[in-house]
């Protein structure tokens, strides 16, 4: 495993995969343009677009980590697009042969792969935190109290909140990586992908809002959201390991026994 | 298995559904030799490859690679390098980068330079490899299939895009790579681009194993074709009649008869049959057979 991590970190000097960090930052500024600036009395839900805290909430200790979190659903879309690329890719030039004949241990190919990939994403939040925190103290400019962002408990959020965005990128790329073995195409994975969670997702929650508890592109929102209710945030937190092992086990078993005639 | 066969199958099949790619495959490669790996295309070569390793799996039938079952090719890959079904890289990295992506998978080390020295690309090797020409990157591939020292070289179509003095580089390289202990094993859908390399020859065609062997006794196995012009055209059809009674498949065509696959001396023994007669001879040649002509020779009589 530690073979395909190594290769493929050679891969990820693509400039494809900084225009990815790049792409996470510019999403992240425009999710705390609208979250951070000119809060009202009560909070509103955007969708897709995040939980907006009323002003109470915002100025909370949490309130810098909930409102980075509200950039969960896009940040979904670009490591599926990454993701995607990434994996399609192989299928696409053929280097899936290549690579499968110099590492036949294919559970290991997909699965170092997918460390190196972890890896990345982790990075790709950590720096867009870093960019994104100063920033939106400069969004919330002085009518908004934020004293209690940098109180040591804000802090203590903002690091919980980052972790949970890593988790829910990694999350993401595991529905990335088992769309993309399964389809072994880039833009099909992207559009079955996106498709699943926007409208499909979407539309499931408004005929049974119970799916919400369930369902996995609700769960992996709802965890990067952040809440008051830490028992509720584990629950979610299992409720997303589990679909993230399912997804790749499941794509590792594909990719295991189907025959590579790309 | 006797010790000097890298390859090995006995029955080897894959079929998609209905169509059987390749059928009842019984492949004997020897060791430190190269095997051309011959047939049209859709003959099997690349599924036949394919399953040698590891990318497919039989639909049935055994074999051995290096002494290995098939079934395990994780036990014998590492001994061996492949180019399969055309180039394959990743376009937006240098040459050099994606060696270094197959080396960290193969968790081999300091072999790239050489390859690339070997398959002369290395002023180009810090290009992207979007940017190489088709018969570059065939180089590039050829780099990747001889990295971690192969004791097997599987090539699939390497000539493929090459102009005639790239296929000539490829086919220096092959004989030094046998020179030096290894096995090739090498397909082409044309058998001239294979004819002055390989020492075995194995001859597929619609899946099924037309010959096998060394390419001297297939050389061997066809005659030649005589053709013989009589001074006068009226002599013709008397020619052709004498001819008959040689033996072999006899044609008469822009005023000379052609006799094919007749045998040894039959082409003096048509000269004596002919003065005999009082037929006298303005020409006389005999043309040892192309072999594409023994192929297709050979493939039609598979065909009956
Ligand atoms: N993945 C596949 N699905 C269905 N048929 C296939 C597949 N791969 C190859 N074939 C068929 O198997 C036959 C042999 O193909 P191939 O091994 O590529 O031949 P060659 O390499 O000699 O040109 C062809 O008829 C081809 O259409
Ligand atoms: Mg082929």
């Amino acid at each position: 495993m530690i073979r395909a991590f190594r290769g493929e970190l050679v891969k990820l000097r693509q400039s494809t995969y900084l225009f990815g960090i790049a792409a996470v930052i510019a999403f992240m500024l425009i999710t705390l343009v609208v979250s951070v600036t000119d809060p009202g009395p009560v909070a509103g839900d955007r969708g897709p677009a995040g939980l907006v805290l009323s002003r109470d909430g915002l100025e909370a200790a949490d309130g810098l980590a909930r409102s980075l979190g509200n950039v969960v659903t896009f940040l979904g879309i670009v490591v599926l697009a990454l993701v995607s690329v990434n994996i399609g890719g192989e299928y696409r030039f053929g280097t899936i042969r290549s690579s499968a004949v110099r590492l036949p241990f294919r559970g290991r190919l997909l699965l170092g792969k997918t460390m190196a990939l972890f890896g990345y994403l982790a990075v790709t939040v950590v720096v867009t935190v870093a960019i994104a925190a100063p920033a939106a103290q400069l969004m919330a400019g002085p009518g908004v109290d934020t004293e209690r962002w940098w109180g040591r408990e804000g802090v203590a959020e903002l690091m919980l909140g980052t972790g949970s965005l890593i988790a829910a990128s990694w999350a993401w790329a595991t529905i990335g990586v088992l769309l993309a073995v399964l389809l072994r195409s880039a833009p099909a994975a992207i559009g079955v992908g996106i498709a699943y969670i926007l409208p499909v997702e979407i539309l499931a929650v408004e005929v049974a809002p119970d799916a919400a508890a369930w369902l996995p592109g609700q769960l992996i929102v709802s965890l990067a959201r952040g809440g008051d209710n830490a028992a509720a945030q584990a629950e979610t937190l299992v409720g997303v390991a589990s679909w993230a092992t399912i997804a790749l086990v499941g794509a590792t078993l594909v990719f295991k026994f189907r025959d590579i005639t790309d | 298995m006797p010790m000097d066969l890298a390859v090995r199958t006995v029955g080897l099949e894959k079929r998609y559904g209905e169509r059987v790619a390749v059928e009842a495959l019984d492949l004997a490669v020897p060791t430190g030799r190269v095997t051309g790996f011959v047939g049209p295309n859709g003959a099997g070569k690349t599924t036949t490859i394919r399953m040698l390793l590891g990318l497919i799996r039989p639909t049935s039938g055994t074999g051995e690679v290096l002494g290995r079952p098939l079934d395990r090719p994780a036990a014998y890959l590492e001994r061996v390098g492949a180019l399969v079904d055309g180039p394959a890289f990743y376009p937006r990295l240098s040459g050099r980068a994606n060696l270094a992506v197959l080396e960290r998978l193969a968790g081999t080390r300091g072999g790239i330079e050489r390859a690339l020295e070997l398959t002369g690309i290395d002023d180009r090797a810090d290009d992207p490899v979007g940017s190489y020409s088709l018969g570059m990157r065939q180089r590039l591939a050829l780099a990747a299939a001889l990295l971690g020292d192969p004791e097997l070289v599987v090539l699939d179509e390497p000539a493929n895009g090459l102009d005639p003095a790239g296929i000539r580089e490829i086919r220096t390289l092959l004989r030094r790579l046998a020179d030096d202990g290894v096995t090739v094993f090498v397909s082409s859908h044309q058998l001239a681009e294979l004819e002055h390399v390989s020492d075995h020859l194995v001859l597929l065609r619609a899946g099924a194993l037309v010959y096998q062997g060394l390419l001297s006794s297939l050389l061997a196995r066809r005659a030649a074709t005589i053709t013989a012009r009589p001074e006068h055209a009226a002599d013709l059809e008397a020619l052709a009649r004498i001819a008959s009674d040689g033996g072999g498949h006899v044609r008469v065509r822009d005023g000379a008869v052609s006799a094919a696959g007749a045998g040894p001396a039959a082409s003096a023994r048509l000269n004596r049959s002919a003065h005999a007669a009082g037929i006298t001879l303005a020409e006389l040649t005999v043309a040892a057979p192309t072999l594409e002509e023994i192929f297709f020779g050979l493939t039609e009589d598979g065909a009956r």
